[in-house]
C-alpha cells in the first residue's frame, strides 16, 4: 500500500496521521490516570490488599478468592441486582421525557432562556441540598410533601426512602428529575442541527407534528439519542452518590448498588483487593451490556 | 395574513406555552427556590421549617449573616479561586482534547479506528470510585500531589465526552469535509476551520458538563490536596457539617454562592442553543 | 478561530510537556501487568512496615530533642473549636519558638487524607481526631505512643474515661482536652405536667425499667406525643448513644477479648436492647418517622432526648434554661451505664521519623493547661479532661448543672464503645441495623446478619484478636 503512490493512498496515509496525532494527548493521559489504575485494581483483584493494612499483614496472592466472594455472596449478587433493576427504571424514562423536554424549549420565545436554565438547575445544585430536600419530599411522616399530596388522593402514607420494596424507585425518580436537565440540554444540541428547511417541507406535504416527530426528528437526531441511551445506561449502571448522600444503600441493602458496594468494601472495610475485584466483575458485564446496545443500534 | 383572528390564536397559544413552561419549573425548581431562601436564615429556622412548607418561603428573620461568616469565617473565595482555576483546566483541555478525539473517530479513516472506539466506550465503564486510590499513587509518582495540575488534569481525557463527540462528528457532512480537500486544506486544518465553528452546540454542551464536574467533585480533591493552599469548594463545605453540630445556615449560603457562578456560565453558554442556524442543510 | 487556535496549541504545548513529566513517573505503571501492579504494592507495604519499625525505636531511644526552631504539623478534625485552636497556636509558637502548621478538615477528609499519607509520604507530627479512628491508625504504626513523654501528674490528673479511650493495646496514644457527657436531657414542666414527681439527679438514683416505662406511659397519657427523642432522624448517633442502654441490657458491640461480634452483638443482651427500641417504637413513646432535629425543643413532641452535652445550648435556649433537666440513664437490669468518648490529641509515627516527636510532645503538653482546656470547653460545652480543672468550674461541683457527667465519669460507670480497627465497619453495620429497625425490620434478625457480616470482614483483614 504505502509503495503505491496514488493520491488516495496519499490521503489516508494523512488521515491516519491526523488522527493518531489528534488522539495522541487523550491516549497519554488516559494510559496514565484510568488505564494503569485500572489495570492495577485488576492485578490487586487476585490479593488481599488492604488500604491500611495491619502492621505484620503480608500482601499474598489469594487467586480467585475475591471472585468467589463475589459469587457467592447474597449481599454482592443482590447489589448487581439492584444495579440492573434499577437501570431499567431509569433508562427508558430519562430518553424519552429528555426527548420531549428538549422539543419542548426548542422554541424561540422571550424567556425560555429562563425555563431552561430552571430545569437544568437540579443537576448544578450541590447533592447535600438536593438530599435535604428530597428528604423532606419523601419523608416517611403523614405529613411530609409526598404524603400529604398522596393523600389527597386518598393513598395511605408510605415509608418512601425507609420502604425496602419502595427505595430504589424513589432514588430512580430523584435521579431522573436532577438528570433531566442535561440530557435536555444535550438533545437540544443536536435538534440545533435539523435543518428547518426540512419541517417546511413537511408542512407544505402535509404532515401532522407527529409525522414530523418520527420522520424528521427521531432520525435526525439518532446520534444524539444514541448517546443519550449509552451513556445514561453506563451512568445509571455506575449509580453512587445519591445512594451515598441519602440511603447508605438500606433499607436492608434494598439500595446498594455495585459501585456502593465496592465503596464500602475499599473505604469502610479497607478490602482494596474485593472491591477490586468488583470493579472488574462489573465492567465486563456492562461491557457486554454496552457492545449489545451498539450492536442492535446498528453501530458502524 | 396577519389577521385579527391570527393575532389573537398566537396571544393564546403564547400564554398556553408560559403556562406549561411554568408548570413544569415547579418540579425542577424546589431545590434552588430552597437553597436561596434557606441561605438568609438562621440555623434554627432552618430546622424548624424544614420538612414543612415554609422551607419554601421567606417565613421569619431573613439576614445575610450567613453570607458574612463564610466569606470572613470560612474563606470562601479562597477556595474559590482554587476551584475556579481547577475547573478552568480542566474544562478549556476537557473540551477540546476529547473533541479531537471525536473528530478522529467520526470524520476520519484509519487502522485501529473500530478498536479506538470500543477501547473509549469500554473506558468509560470503569467507576472512578474503583481506581481512585490507584490514580492516587499513580499522580503521586508523577509528582502531581497537590497542584492545580494534579487536581485537573486527571479527569481532562473523559471518553464519555470522547463518545459524545464521536456521534456529533460521524453525523457531520463527509461533503464538506471532501470539498475543503479539493481546496487544499489538510485534515488538522478541516478540524479548526471548519469543524469547531460549526459544534458550537456541542462544545457548550460539554463545557458545561465539565465545568459542573470540576466544581463539584469531591472525592478526588480529598485524597489529592495535601494541605490548605490547593483546597476547592466543596471540601470547604464539607467541613461545615460535624457528628455534633451542623451549619445549615452556611451550608445554604456556601452552596448558593457556589451555584451562582454555574448558572452564570450557563446563560453564557445558552448562547450556543439558539445560534439562528447558519449551516442549515446539514443533516445531523 | 485564530485566537483559539492559538490559545489551544498553547494548552497543548503546556499539557504535553505536564503529560511527558506524568509520563515518566507513570512510565512503568502503564506497562505493568496485573502482577507487576502487585508488586509495587508489596514493596510499599513493606516500606512503610520498615519505617514503622524504625520510628518505634527511635521513639524509645530518644525522649528529647530539639523543640524550638521545629515546624509541627497538625491535622486536625474540623469543629467548633477551630477558632480557638488558631488562637491557642499562635500563643503557643510564641511560648515554645516553633511554628505550628495547623490545618482544618471535616472528619471524614481527615481519615481519608491519613489512609493514604503512608503512599504520599506526607503524614503530619499531630492529629487530632475521632478516638475511634486510632486503632485503625495504631494496627498500622501510624501513631506512635506518648507513654514516655506523659508526667505522672497530667496523667493522674485525667479523667478515667480519658486514660480509657487513649489506651489500646496497654500503651497510651493520645491524650484529650475535654469528655463527653453522655445522660439524657427533660423538659421539666412536662414531666411535671405528667406528674412525674421522682426525678433523679444522680446516677445512683437511676430510674429502674419499671419506673422508666411508668414514666414513659404516664408522659404518654398527659398528652406528650411521643415521649422520647433519640435522634431518629439519623440514627448514626445511636452507635454511641444507646450503646449505655445495650450495656445495661448486658449487651455488648464486640467481644473485648477477641473483638469478634458474633454472640455479642447478636446476643441475648444486644437483641433484648434493641427489641427493647422497638416495643417502645410500636408504644408510640418513639416516633420512627421523625425526620427532623428539632422534636425536643421546638417542636416539643417529646419530653425526653437521649443525647449529649452537645445539645444543652440548643435545648436551654428552645425550652429555658431553668426548665432543662439533665438525669441519668436508667438501669435496666445490669446497673446504670453511660458511655463516652472524645476528640484525642495524638502524635504519628511520621513525627518520630522526622525527629519532631520532643516538639510535637511540647505542643501537646501545652494543649493540655487548664487555661487552653477552659477555653475550649467554653465553646463546645464538653467535660474538662483534668480533674483540677473540673473543680475550679461550678457547674461540676455538687448541684451544678453538669456534675452528673463528673460523677458518672469520675464514678467509673463509662462504657466505651469496642476500640478496634474493624470500627468503621461496625459503625456502619449498626447505622444500618438502628436505621432499619425504624423502618420496621426485625431487631434480632438484623443484628444476626449484621455480625454475620462483620465478623466475615474482621477475620480475612485479621483484625480480631487471636
Amino acid at each position: 500500500m504505502n509503495t503505491n503512490p496514488n493520491k488516495k493512498g496519499h490521503l489516508g496515509d494523512a488521515q491516519a496521521r491526523t488522527a493518531w496525532l489528534f488522539c495522541a494527548p487523550a491516549i497519554l493521559l488516559i494510559l496514565v490516570f484510568i488505564v494503569a489504575p485500572f489495570a492495577m485494581s485488576v492485578g490487586y483483584s487476585f490479593t488481599n490488599r488492604m488500604l491500611v493494612p495491619k502492621k505484620g499483614t503480608v500482601l499474598s496472592f489469594t487467586g480467585l478468592a475475591n471472585y468467589i466472594k463475589i459469587f457467592t455472596s447474597s449481599t454482592a449478587l443482590n447489589s448487581f441486582q439492584n444495579t440492573f433493576v434499577y437501570a431499567l427504571l431509569v433508562v427508558p424514562a430519562t430518553v424519552l421525557l429528555g426527548t420531549l423536554l428538549a422539543i419542548f424549549v426548542n422554541r424561540q420565545m422571550r424567556g425560555v432562556k429562563v425555563f431552561r436554565m430552571i430545569y437544568f438547575s437540579p443537576q448544578v445544585v450541590t447533592m447535600t441540598v438536593v438530599a435535604v430536600v428530597w428528604s423532606f419530599i419523601l419523608s416517611s411522616n403523614s405529613e411530609g410533601i409526598m404524603n400529604s399530596l398522596l393523600g389527597l388522593f386518598g393513598v395511605e402514607p408510605q415509608r418512601w426512602l425507609q420502604d425496602a420494596r419502595l427505595a430504589l424507585l424513589c432514588i430512580a425518580i430523584m435521579y431522573i428529575w436532577q438528570n433531566l436537565g442535561m440530557q435536555m440540554l444535550i438533545i437540544l444540541g443536536g435538534l440545533q442541527y435539523i435543518s428547518e428547511d426540512l419541517y417546511e417541507a413537511a408542512m407544505i406535504d402535509g404532515c401532522n407534528n407527529w409525522n414530523k416527530f418520527w420522520n424528521i426528528t427521531v432520525p435526525c437526531l439518532k446520534n444524539t439519542l444514541v448517546y443519550v441511551l449509552v451513556s445514561t445506561t453506563i451512568s445509571s449502571l455506575k449509580l453512587f452518590t445519591q445512594v451515598y448522600v441519602l440511603t447508605d444503600g438500606g433499607p436492608q441493602n434494598s439500595t446498594t448498588t455495585v459501585v456502593y458496594l465496592l465503596y464500602k468494601a475499599g473505604f469502610i472495610n479497607g478490602q482494596l483487593g474485593y472491591s477490586s475485584a468488583i470493579s472488574v466483575v462489573f465492567f465486563i458485564l456492562v461491557f457486554a451490556i454496552s457492545q449489545f446496545q451498539n450492536k442492535v443500534l446498528g453501530e458502524d | 395574513m396577519h389577521t385579527a383572528m391570527s393575532k389573537r390564536r398566537r396571544i393564546l397559544l403564547t400564554t398556553v406555552m408560559y403556562g406549561a413552561y411554568l408548570l413544569v419549573a415547579f418540579f425542577f425548581v424546589a431545590p434552588i427556590v430552597y437553597l436561596f431562601v434557606s441561605a438568609f436564615k438562621n440555623d434554627t429556622q432552618i430546622v424548624t421549617d424544614m420538612s414543612t412548607i415554609k422551607a419554601f418561603l421567606p417565613a421569619g428573620e431573613m439576614s445575610f449573616d450567613n453570607f458574612r461568616d463564610i466569606i470572613s469565617k470560612v474563606h470562601f473565595f479562597k477556595f474559590c479561586k482554587n476551584s475556579t482555576v481547577v475547573a478552568v483546566i480542566d474544562t478549556s483541555l476537557c473540551t477540546v482534547i476529547n473533541a479531537m478525539v471525536g473528530y478522529a473517530l467520526g470524520m476520519l479513516d484509519f487502522k485501529g479506528r473500530k478498536f479506538m472506539i470500543s477501547f473509549v466506550l469500554s473506558l468509560s465503564i470503569i467507576p472512578t470510585e474503583a481506581i481512585i486510590i490507584n490514580r492516587f499513587i499513580v499522580t503521586n509518582q508523577a509528582g502531581l500531589l497537590n497542584s492545580y495540575l494534579g487536581l485537573a488534569l486527571p479527569s481532562v481525557a473523559y471518553p464519555m465526552y470522547m463518545y459524545l463527540y464521536y456521534n456529533h462528528f460521524k453525523g457531520m457532512p463527509k461533503e464538506l469535509m471532501e470539498a475543503a480537500i479539493v481546496d487544499g486544506a489538510s485534515y488538522s486544518g478541516i478540524f479548526w476551520k471548519i469543524m469547531l465553528p460549526l459544534s458550537k452546540p456541542i462544545l457548550s454542551t460539554v463545557a458545561i458538563m465539565a465545568f459542573i464536574r470540576a466544581w463539584g467533585d469531591l472525592l478526588w480533591p480529598t485524597l489529592v490536596t495535601r494541605d490548605e493552599t490547593y483546597r476547592t469548594l466543596p471540601l470547604a463545605l464539607r467541613a461545615l457539617s460535624n457528628d455534633v453540630y451542623i451549619y445549615w445556615g452556611q451550608i445554604f449560603a456556601f452552596s448558593s454562592l457556589m451555584v451562582l457562578p454555574i448558572l452564570i456560565i450557563f446563560l453564557i453558554f445558552q448562547k450556543q442553543f439558539v445560534s439562528s442556524l447558519t449551516m442549515s442543510g446539514i443533516k445531523g | 478561530m485564530k485566537k483559539l487556535k492559538k490559545a489551544v496549541s498553547l494548552t497543548m504545548a503546556g499539557l504535553l510537556a505536564a503529560g511527558l513529566l506524568g509520563g515518566c513517573g507513570g512510565g512503568q505503571q502503564t506497562s505493568a501487568s496485573g502482577s507487576a501492579g502487585t508488586d509495587t504494592t508489596a514493596a510499599e507495604t513493606k516500606g512503610a512496615g520498615e519505617t514503622a519499625a524504625t520510628g518505634e525505636t527511635t521513639a524509645a531511644a530518644a525522649p528529647e530533642g530539639d523543640v524550638a526552631g521545629k515546624e509541627i504539623k497538625i491535622w486536625i478534625s474540623s469543629g467548633a473549636e477551630d477558632d480557638i485552636y488558631r488562637e491557642m497556636f499562635r500563643e503557643i509558637e510564641g511560648g515554645l519558638g516553633l511554628t505550628v502548621k495547623d490545618e482544618y478538615y471535616s472528619k471524614d477528609e481527615l481519615d481519608s487524607k491519613m489512609q493514604v499519607s503512608g503512599i504520599a509520604g506526607d503524614m503530619p507530627d499531630v492529629i487530632v481526631a475521632d478516638y475511634l479512628l486510632l486503632p485503625n491508625y495504631v494496627d498500622a504504626e501510624m501513631i506512635a505512643p506518648i507513654d514516655q513523654y506523659l508526667p505522672a501528674d497530667i496523667k493522674s490528673d485525667m479523667l478515667p474515661s480519658v486514660v480509657d479511650e487513649a489506651t489500646y493495646n496497654g500503651n497510651m496514644y493520645a491524650v484529650a482536652q475535654f469528655d463527653g457527657g453522655l445522660a439524657m436531657w427533660a423538659n421539666k414542666s412536662m414531666l411535671d405536667a405528667a406528674g412525674v414527681t421522682d426525678i433523679p439527679t444522680s446516677y445512683k438514683d437511676a430510674w429502674t425499667k419499671e419506673e422508666f416505662e411508668d414514666v414513659l406511659a404516664k408522659l404518654k397519657a398527659s398528652g406528650v406525643e411521643y415521649p422520647l427523642y433519640v435522634r431518629q432522624n439519623n440514627p448514626s448517633t445511636m452507635y454511641y448513644t444507646y450503646f449505655p442502654i445495650i450495656k445495661s441490657f448486658g449487651g455488648d458491640y464486640a467481644h473485648r477479648d477477641t473483638l469478634l461480634t458474633e454472640g455479642a452483638l447478636n446476643g441475648e443482651g444486644t437483641k433484648n436492647a434493641l427489641e427493647y427500641l422497638k416495643w417502645m417504637i410500636d408504644q408510640g413513646y418513639v416516633n420512627a418517622t421523625c425526620d427532623y432535629d428539632d422534636a425536643f425543643e421546638t417542636r416539643q413532641e417529646s419530653a425526653i432526648a437521649l443525647l449529649g452535652h452537645w445539645k444543652y445550648t440548643a435545648y436551654a435556649a428552645g425550652i429555658g434554661e431553668d426548665n432543662i433537666v439533665c438525669i441519668p440513664i436508667p438501669d435496666f437490669g445490669g446497673g446504670v451505664y453511660t458511655c463516652s468518648g472524645s476528640t484525642v490529641w495524638a502524635m504519628t509515627t511520621g513525627a518520630v521519623d522526622n525527629d519532631n516527636a520532643a516538639a510535637a510532645w511540647a505542643v501537646m503538653e501545652q494543649v493540655m493547661e487548664p487555661d487552653y482546656i477552659k477555653k475550649v470547653v467554653e465553646v463546645n460545652a464538653a467535660i474538662p479532661s483534668r480533674k483540677s480543672v473540673l473543680d475550679s468550674s461550678p457547674d461540676y461541683q455538687e448541684g451544678g448543672k453538669f456534675y452528673l457527667y463528673r460523677e458518672q465519669l469520675e464514678g467509673g460507670i463509662s462504657y466505651l464503645r469496642p476500640f478496634t480497627s474493624a470500627h468503621m465497619t461496625i459503625y456502619a453495620q449498626m447505622k444500618s441495623v438502628y436505621g432499619d429497625i425504624f423502618a420496621g425490620a426485625d431487631p434480632s434478625a438484623s443484628l444476626d446478619s449484621a455480625a454475620e457480616a462483620i465478623d466475615e470482614i474482621i477475620v480475612e483483614n485479621g483484625w480480631d484478636v487471636k
